[in-house]
């Protein structure tokens, strides 16, 4: 089966105005304009094969965005190649490729802000050249999985985040593609609706449609992605899986402690304290490479009554914000 | 498929993007019913003009106060159907580039242009047309009425008319492609375009040679209402060729500024 993305050495090169701040440079720029090059993606390689679940992490200014940009054939890149579904060029082939191709925009809407998004959908049928019975079956399908068939029949201005976010999905799934890129689709969202759109991607990957989802979220991640891969500086720093993550900048514990006379100044190698509240809590957490459990768990043991703990990993942020400062001072 | 479904399918798309920008306009029937008045209103300033001059005793030299108005109603006319169907991609793409999501239109399996005018669709604008319409039937009452050869050249030269606003408002959209929210582009052309509202003796002779080679403005109404009124005018094939150029200069600027989209937000 072909890849369903196959990425070389893509890069990609703004041309930026460059003004200074200044009167006399404002004036200046009238005449006589001056421009950066600004490498936003660097000779990016990256595989998915079809059916994967992606995170595709950053920080801000990453080139996250640009590369989501090129691999839809919105944007030209200015070197490498893609192929995508096995036999597109995004870019090249972008008429018949975004056939094949769904897209959902967290801070960017496709549906129609004074009407309903049903009359999007009409539109959407004609666009694609959707046969009247697919798109009822496919429709209704949506409608039930999305839970939208009272929201779709609404103007989209009066519509909460949510169910806004949730008329956007079946919009962009409605010519059922195989290949969808997902740009921080829960921004915004609460708990509740941030769940019944991970429950959809969920179902939607399981039913074999391949994703790469772009996030800051990072409980996304944790809930849908198997794999991550990190860029940084339009370079990839880490691929792989969500353990990988977590590990490979030294595995951690958490250890959530509740203990009337623990002493103050507790203390171990590798054992740092986070926090303490007013009372008997405390929160510490161990770098397993320079302390073993075992050993912090007896010496507590030893020191103190221990009314409760609790052990727990670290959150992925954590993983991710050592691995982003990691990027950064290798780059620098 | 076949080119008939293929037609059949383009001519299903843009009546979708109809009656989806008129369920969109009479979303707030009270804005749309007030705009399509005050658009006629804006509209009818020429002809009102044209009728105080007239009235005081003043003419355009070589023509009758029913032929001048006659222009302004092929005028009104012709931006009575270019404008709905395609006056609205200016604005649009003005908006949507300033706004970051023009490229969505690059995620919909059709030329971008074709999607920027299947979302273009304006009914607000059909108000200069229903105006055109009625001040052409009373500018005729009294006229002699033309035979079947000047309506076919008024049917073709009024096509030659929205042509020329197709490819003004297709220039207009690539230009807002790259120069983010600049609307002079729009006042720019509206002056120029108003010129072709007048009989051309009231112009200088290098400006009416303008009005048919270079920008053909002479092509909004002058030429069409000529022949319905069978007056011959210097310049037609001439500007049937320019209207042809600057479309095609318009379509090839277009696809090339649209690659030079960045769009906002990376």
């Amino acid at each position: 089966m072909p890849k369903a993305l196959e990425v070389r050495g893509l890069a990609k090169t703004y041309r930026v105005f460059r003004r200074g701040s200044g009167l006399r440079e404002t004036l200046a720029s009238l005449v006589h304009r001056r421009f950066d090059a600004v490498e936003a993606v660097s000779g990016l390689d990256l595989d998915l094969e079809q059916g994967e679940l992606v995170g595709f992490l950053g920080p801000n200014g990453a080139g996250k965005s640009t590369t989501l940009k090129i691999l839809s054939g919105i944007l030209h890149p200015t070197g490498g190649t893609v192929t995508a579904l096995g036999r597109f060029v995004p870019w090249n082939d972008r008429q018949e490729y975004v056939r094949h191709v769904g897209a959902v925009f967290g801070q960017k809407s496709q549906l129609v802000w004074d009407v309903p998004a049903q009359d999007a959908y009409r539109m959407a049928r004609a666009i694609h050249g959707i046969a009247r019975t697919d798109y009822d079956r496919r429709l209704g399908e949506l409608v039930e999985l999305l839970d939208i068939s009272r929201t779709m029949t609404q103007p989209v201005r009066s519509l909460s985040l949510g169910e806004r976010m949730r008329c956007e999905f079946a919009l962009a799934m409605l010519h059922a593609p195989p290949l969808l890129f997902l740009d921080e689709p829960t921004i915004g969202l609460d708990i509740e609706a941030k769940d019944r759109i991970r429950s959809f991607v969920a179902e939607i990957n399981r039913q074999g449609t391949t994703v790469l989802l772009t996030t800051h979220d990072l409980s996304d991640i944790e809930h849908l992605a198997r794999r991550v891969v990190v860029i940084d500086k339009g370079k990839i720093g880490f691929d792989g899986g969500l353990d990988d993550l977590r590990s490979r900048w030294g595995e951690r514990k958490r250890i959530r402690l509740r203990s009337k006379d623990l002493p103050a100044d507790f203390f171990m190698p590798g054992l740092l304290q986070l926090s303490r509240d007013t009372g008997d809590r405390r929160e510490f957490e161990l770098d397993l490479e320079r302390g073993s459990l075992h050993d912090v768990l007896e010496r507590l043991a030893a020191s103190c009554h221990i009314d409760d703990l609790t052990l727990v990993d670290p959150p992925l942020e954590d993983a991710v914000r050592r691995l982003y400062q990691g990027l950064d001072a290798s780059a620098s | 498929m076949n080119p008939l479904e293929r037609w059949k399918g383009h001519v299903a798309l843009h009546l979708e993007g109809i009656r989806l920008g008129l369920a969109v306009r009479l979303s707030d029937r009270f804005d749309f019913l007030a705009s399509v008045l005050v658009m006629m209103g804006i509209e009818f300033v020429p002809t009102l003009v044209t009728a105080l001059l007239y009235g005081n005793g003043l003419a355009f030299p070589g023509w009758t106060v029913r032929e001048a108005l006659l222009v302004q109603a092929v005028f009104l006319m012709s931006k009575g159907v270019a404008y709905p169907l395609f006056g609205g991609m200016v604005w649009n793409t003005a908006e949507m580039v300033r706004a970051g999501t023009f490229e969505l239109l690059l995620l919909l399996p059709r030329h971008p242009l074709q999607s920027s005018v299947v979302r273009a669709f304006d009914a607000e604008d059909l108000g200069k047309l229903m105006g055109g319409v009625g001040l052409a039937v009373w500018c005729l009452q009294g006229m002699e009425l033309p035979g079947a050869a000047a309506l076919a050249g008024f049917a073709l030269l009024f096509a030659l008319s929205v042509l020329l606003f197709l490819a003004s408002a297709v220039a207009m959209s690539s230009l807002l492609i790259v120069w983010v929210g600049n609307f002079r582009v729009y006042e720019i052309f509206e002056t120029m375009a108003s010129l072709g509202q007048f009989p051309p003796t009231i112009l200088p002779p290098r400006l009416r040679a303008l009005g048919v080679a270079g920008f053909p403005f002479a092509a909004f109404a002058v030429l069409p209402a000529s022949s319905l009124l069978g007056r011959s005018v210097d310049g037609i094939w001439t500007a049937v060729v320019s209207v042809v150029v600057l479309l095609a200069l318009a379509l090839t600027t277009w696809n090339r500024l649209l690659r030079r989209l960045v769009g906002a937000g990376g």
